[in-house]
């Protein structure tokens, strides 16, 4: 009989395997467990085929398009807000009047640079009626909800603003491996048995995006942005002047380079629980090892609606957002505390007077 | 009823409930939230899955005696493809 110490790892504890001649296996004195040639040589060359392929940065195409022309600069005015450093463009027929950010009624006019024209927009497709009546709304059932927050005339200072977006388009390549288990019980006799097979699950396969959104206003909360998700790209239009009148827009002050760690993210994430979800009818299943390729696509700048009205309660602010395509809304309430421990009490001492009356008298 | 159990359900009850009801309506006054994927963002077939494996390894099986509750391992060998 031949043994043969091998420089293999036991797929269950990590102890060497050793070549058994009499059972043709490589055994594990650790765990006691067998495992066919085949199977463990086929498990290293997965791994060496996953580490060749180790994923590279991803590279976004992010040529540049036209600036605005100076005939189109010449229809823009710029304004700038002393209080949040937040500028504001809009076409030459409609005013800024306040911050649509933080609320300013001193915003400050001054020249429109040159800068970078968009290459999409999506209109308006709600209008500033449908705003207000949909903040009214929302407003309303919010208990904890300060009286002065709901104040009619504050909600009519809403602002249409066009809030500047990168659009990411790319492809990824994926490989993923997991462990995975089935599990079943019954009895025999006098024993519960409890079996559980183990497996090495691998998927691979590719996902196309087409434009990730990433918000390039640093004056935008990102998570506003992302909630307020998605627009309907069959609306999507190349940029033209004619969407402006009537409404403000933002410069973007974020690059596309620094966005593009946002979309990366989403990106990878999204295709992660893609394979994920092709694996099913086990009892378990659990992450070993992910390799994500994002491969080279196009980044383009675009304008998006948004409904904005900034509000300042005890020194602090809250930005209430709606999509001003979907009419999909957030907001960022304040809670008043005296009305929380007010409805707390309202609700607790009733219930402990009940269930007093229950366990005491019944 | 236990004394203890009178107290649970006539002071600590009503607190945990007042306590979960009040929770809840707050957390729909804060509705703004970080997106991790962009699931939205994949058109029609736009996912391809190229290669799977299922490959099976090893079977573990544990034994409890019923009545006594004593338990034992025992390992089974395994591998290759199911």
């Amino acid at each position: 009989m031949a043994n043969q110490v091998t420089n293999y790892q036991c797929p269950n504890c990590l102890a060497g395997l050793r070549f058994d001649g009499q059972s043709g296996q490589l055994a594990c004195d650790s765990c006691d467990n067998m495992f066919d040639v085949a199977t463990v040589e086929q498990l290293y060359a997965d791994n060496a085929q996953a580490a060749a392929s180790a994923g590279v940065e991803p590279q976004w195409d992010i040529s540049m398009t036209n600036n605005f022309s100076a005939e189109e600069a010449a229809y823009m005015r710029g304004y700038s807000c002393p209080s949040c450093a937040a500028e504001i463009i809009c076409e030459y027929t409609t005013a800024a009047t306040s911050c649509p950010y933080c609320g300013n009624p001193t915003v400050i006019p001054g020249q429109f640079s040159a800068q970078l024209k968009p290459d999409y927009i999506v209109p308006f497709k709600l209008d500033k009626k449908a705003a207000t009546d949909a903040l009214k709304q929302y407003y309303k059932g919010k208990k904890f909800l300060p009286k002065s927050f709901a104040d009619t005339n504050h909600i009519e200072d809403i602002k249409g603003v066009y809030v500047p977006f990168w659009l990411y388009d790319g492809e990824t390549d994926a490989y993923m491996r997991f462990r995975a288990t089935k599990s079943r019980t019954f009895r025999r006799g006098d024993y519960r048995i409890t079996e559980t097979d183990h497996y090495r699950v691998t998927r691979e396969g590719s996902v196309s995006f087409r434009m990730v959104p990433a918000d390039g206003s640093s004056k935008m909360p990102d998570a506003h942005m992302d909630s307020i998700e998605p627009y309907d790209y069959r609306e999507i239009k190349p940029f033209a002047m004619g969407y402006l009148p009537g409404f403000l827009a933002d410069k973007y002050d974020v690059d596309a380079e620094t966005c593009s760690v946002r979309a990366n993210e989403r990106i990878v994430t999204s295709t992660e629980n893609a394979l994920r979800s092709t694996i099913t009818g086990y009892t378990t299943v659990t992450r070993e090892y992910s390799n994500v390729n994002l491969k080279r696509g196009d980044v383009k700048y675009a304008l998006m609606p948004v409904w904005l009205l900034s509000s300042k309660w005890k020194d602090k602010s809250f930005l209430f957002a709606m999509n001003g395509q979907t009419g999909k809304l957030i907001g960022d309430l304040p809670v008043d505390r005296g009305k929380f421990w007010a409805w707390f009490f309202g609700i607790a001492a009733p219930l402990a007077a009940i269930l007093a009356v229950i366990v005491y008298v019944l | 009823m236990d004394p203890v159990i009178q107290v649970v359900l006539v002071a600590i009850v009503p607190i945990l409930v007042s306590l979960l009801i009040c929770m809840i309506w707050r957390s729909k006054m804060k509705t703004a939230h970080i997106a991790r994927e962009a699931d939205n963002y994949i058109p029609e077939g736009g996912f391809r899955l190229t290669g799977h494996g299922d490959m099976f390894l090893y079977r573990t099986t544990t034994r409890t005696k019923i009545n006594s509750g004593s338990s034992s391992t025992a390992n089974r060998s395994g591998g290759g493809r199911r």
